[in-house]
């Protein structure tokens, strides 16, 4: 859990409690629509000024969330918290925090200058002040040129930009952001990417983003919370997401496809035995969660991990067979999709030699073909689920 | 168009078939629209006379070349008390039931908008269900409506809420009633086509960035609604203007709009010229709205 460390005096509302009270607290919130559930039993907390990122796939339900925070759905059940204060049955124009859409939904029949101000004129803001705060929002994106166009007459990512002027004037306590990067051209998005995460910083706001990029939440989220299926599976800082993930959805989720289903028999220093189903050979792993012995488990495998061999393996590292399935071409690496011998496929990626004679590249095997993968005890994650 | 082949388009205009595509709405045009015009402009231009047909030539047979034109019956129009009232009675009860229709069709479109898909099917049909009986039977329903024995007069003086009678039929508040009923789904459906095309996400950004409910629609529903509203009162006003029957039926002899007196004109005093006038002149003043329509639809459309 993080800690709202509270330089700022934010107010203790709970007694129970012995934390200074997060920006965000959403405990057991429910939707569902036509009994499809979309949100199930999410809880999590948002410590103040962080970049808190909601990843997960398309459908998770990780825009509901959101729209639920924001109020523009109904839960079903349970509660939103700002800085202590439950405002669960609070209107959606009551609530400190603003929403800044994937569509962007900018007011086609005003201004880029009318659709920032029109925040700020409903909180009876006095003119010169919403003028000098909208010129500033506008200085601060870089499209006080803009002014006085439509939104129908400006690129994507002077919209995208506008969008975000828009929910920032007002200056919520939160900010939510519905795939902010989504709609852009892949040329710009590295680079509003970075911009984004400099505005995070200068104006120390609360951020919320959704996304389906794993790379994005990764770079910009100071923690992250996985979503699956309507439940939030993991959540914690990038690094320890990304590196110790605790299921193999999650770990999916971040590129380790391949898993293999054992069961522990043994601790040994610094690492963990499994029997696993698919090899006859044990196996070896140091990372992941404890587990007691005899419990079922699965290791976790990225493609680049694992390397392929003709003769004999480096000892001490995981041995097993199989039988070159198929092979494709990704640019930097081939992709070996490798039978193993109890019919199950794993994916392993090999970097290509680069040959110094011609520009074209071969994979070292070829179809069919008997081969041994091994990777070192470090590599690979125990999950449990 | 694609630069590469300029070639794509002109070879399309020179094309027959082009052409003939074209060709098709222009003569149905030309045919419905142009020349009957004509022909009413034309006889607004003659003088009444006992004959078959009941109006002067306009070339005279004996003397070749000769055009006799007649401005009388537009003279008439603009002297005439009669005219003047019937004309400012038209375009006043006429804009009051566009009114009305607005204030109730509104509603009731953006109701429609949001309910369920299938629900929204069943509402539509409702609002279109009235067309399937005659005008004329609908109309005449509302006098057995509002008539001094009729249900209304008859319901309210069984709930005491009043002793004798209200007079309302053949009164204007009759024809308001009986223009807005028949009208309403003109207003209701390009009403309903526009609100059901606003992004319920730019609603939902105005409720997120602290509009209150009537903000909301007063600032973004509306204003986005607008050509649908400009089309709405288009087709309620421009028929209502020029209605005949529900002010003849439900209105009262005191204040006649400018239809009956055309109609009058043509079936009764038999002055062809007189009612070919009216016409004409009651077509130039509802281009003006038209006009003005066209002017709000391409506003909203300009981003």
């Amino acid at each position: 859990m993080d800690i709202a460390l509270s330089a700022s005096g934010v107010k203790r509302i709970d007694p129970a409690s012995t934390v200074a009270a997060p920006r965000l607290r959403v405990s057991e919130l429910d939707k569902s629509f036509g009994g499809l559930a979309t949100v199930r039993n999410v809880s999590l907390d948002v410590a103040k000024g962080k970049f808190f990122c909601l990843l997960g796939r398309s459908g998770c339900g990780k825009t509901t969330l959101l729209r639920l925070i924001a109020r523009l759905e109904c839960a079903d059940r349970g509660r939103v918290e700002v800085d202590g204060i439950d405002i669960t049955g609070w209107a959606p124009h009551a609530r400190p925090v603003n929403l800044m859409f994937q569509s962007y939904a900018l007011f086609p029949h005003m201004t880029v200058a009318q659709n920032i101000a029109f925040g700020l004129e409903q909180d009876r803001l006095k003119k010169a002040e919403v003028r000098q705060c909208v010129a500033e929002a506008m200085d601060m994106l870089a499209i006080s040129t803009l002014g006085s166009r439509r939104p129908g007459a400006i690129s994507g990512g002077e919209q995208q930009r506008v969008a975000l002027a828009r929910c920032l004037v007002k200056r919520p306590k939160l900010l939510l952001l519905d795939e902010p990067l989504g709609a852009l051209d892949p040329g710009i998005r590295e680079h509003t990417r970075q911009e984004l995460r400099a505005l995070h910083k200068r104006l120390g706001m609360t951020f919320v983003v959704v996304t389906h990029d794993r790379e994005e939440a990764l770079s910009l989220g100071s923690r992250i919370a996985l979503m699956d299926q309507g439940a939030i599976v993991q959540t914690g800082p990038p690094a320890t997401i990304f590196r110790q993930p605790r299921t193999r959805r999650a770990a999916e989720f971040f590129g380790a496809i391949n898993h293999l289903e054992g069961q522990i028999i043994s601790e040994i220093p610094d690492a963990i035995r499994m029997a696993a189903n698919a090899n006859a050979e044990k196996i070896c792993v140091s990372k992941g969660q404890r587990l007691p012995t005899g419990s079922r488990c699965w290791i976790v495998l990225r493609p680049e991990d694992i390397k392929l061999c003709r003769d004999q393996p480096p000892s001490g590292n995981n041995r097993m067979e199989g039988r070159v399935h198929d092979i494709s071409f990704a640019g930097t690496h081939f992709v070996y999709r490798i039978r193993l011998a109890g019919g199950q496929l794993f994916s392993v990626s090999e970097p290509i030699q680069e040959s110094s004679s011609a520009n074209r590249a071969s994979p070292r095997f070829a179809d069919n073909e008997q081969v041994k993968l091994h990777w070192p005890w470090t590599k690979g994650t125990l999950v449990s689920s | 168009m694609d630069q590469r082949h300029p070639g794509v388009v002109l070879t399309f205009a020179s094309r027959p078939a082009h052409w003939l595509v074209l060709f098709a709405p222009y003569t149905w045009l030309i045919i419905f629209c142009a020349v009957p015009i004509a022909l009413v402009m034309k006889i607004s231009l003659a003088e009444p006379i006992l004959a078959q047909p009941p109006f002067t030539p306009l070339f005279d047979d004996s003397e070749f070349g000769c055009v006799r034109l007649s401005f009388d019956s537009y003279a008439r129009l603009g002297q005439d008390e009669v005219y003047i009232s019937a004309l400012t009675n038209a375009f006043r009860v006429a804009g009051i039931s566009t009114v009305l229709c607005l204030l109730i069709g509104f509603p009731m479109a953006y109701a429609i908008t949001r309910v369920t898909p299938g629900f929204r099917i069943c509402l539509l049909v409702l609002v279109a269900v009235p067309f399937w009986t005659a005008f004329l039977i609908r109309v005449y329903a509302w006098m057995g409506l509002l008539g001094n024995h009729g249900l209304i007069n008859g319901l309210l003086q069984f709930m005491g809420v009043t002793e004798a009678p209200i007079v309302l039929l053949h009164t204007e508040l009759a024809v308001y009633i009986g223009i807005a009923y028949v009208y309403l789904p003109f207003m209701i459906f390009p009403l309903y086509v526009n609100l059901s095309r606003i992004d319920p996400m730019i609603v939902d950004a105005a409720r997120d960035l602290g509009a209150n409910p009537i903000r909301v629609f007063g600032s973004v529903i509306f204003p986005l609604s607008l050509p649908g509203v400009a089309a709405g009162c288009i087709l309620v006003f421009i028929p209502a203007v020029g209605e005949f029957v529900i002010p003849t039926m439900l209105g009262g002899a005191d204040s006649l709009m400018i239809g009956q007196i055309l109609w009058n004109e043509f079936f009764i005093a038999r002055n062809w010229p007189m009612a070919c006038a009216i016409a004409s002149f009651l077509l130039a003043l509802i281009a003006l709205p038209v006009a003005a329509f066209q002017s709000i639809t391409t506003m909203g459309a300009r981003p």
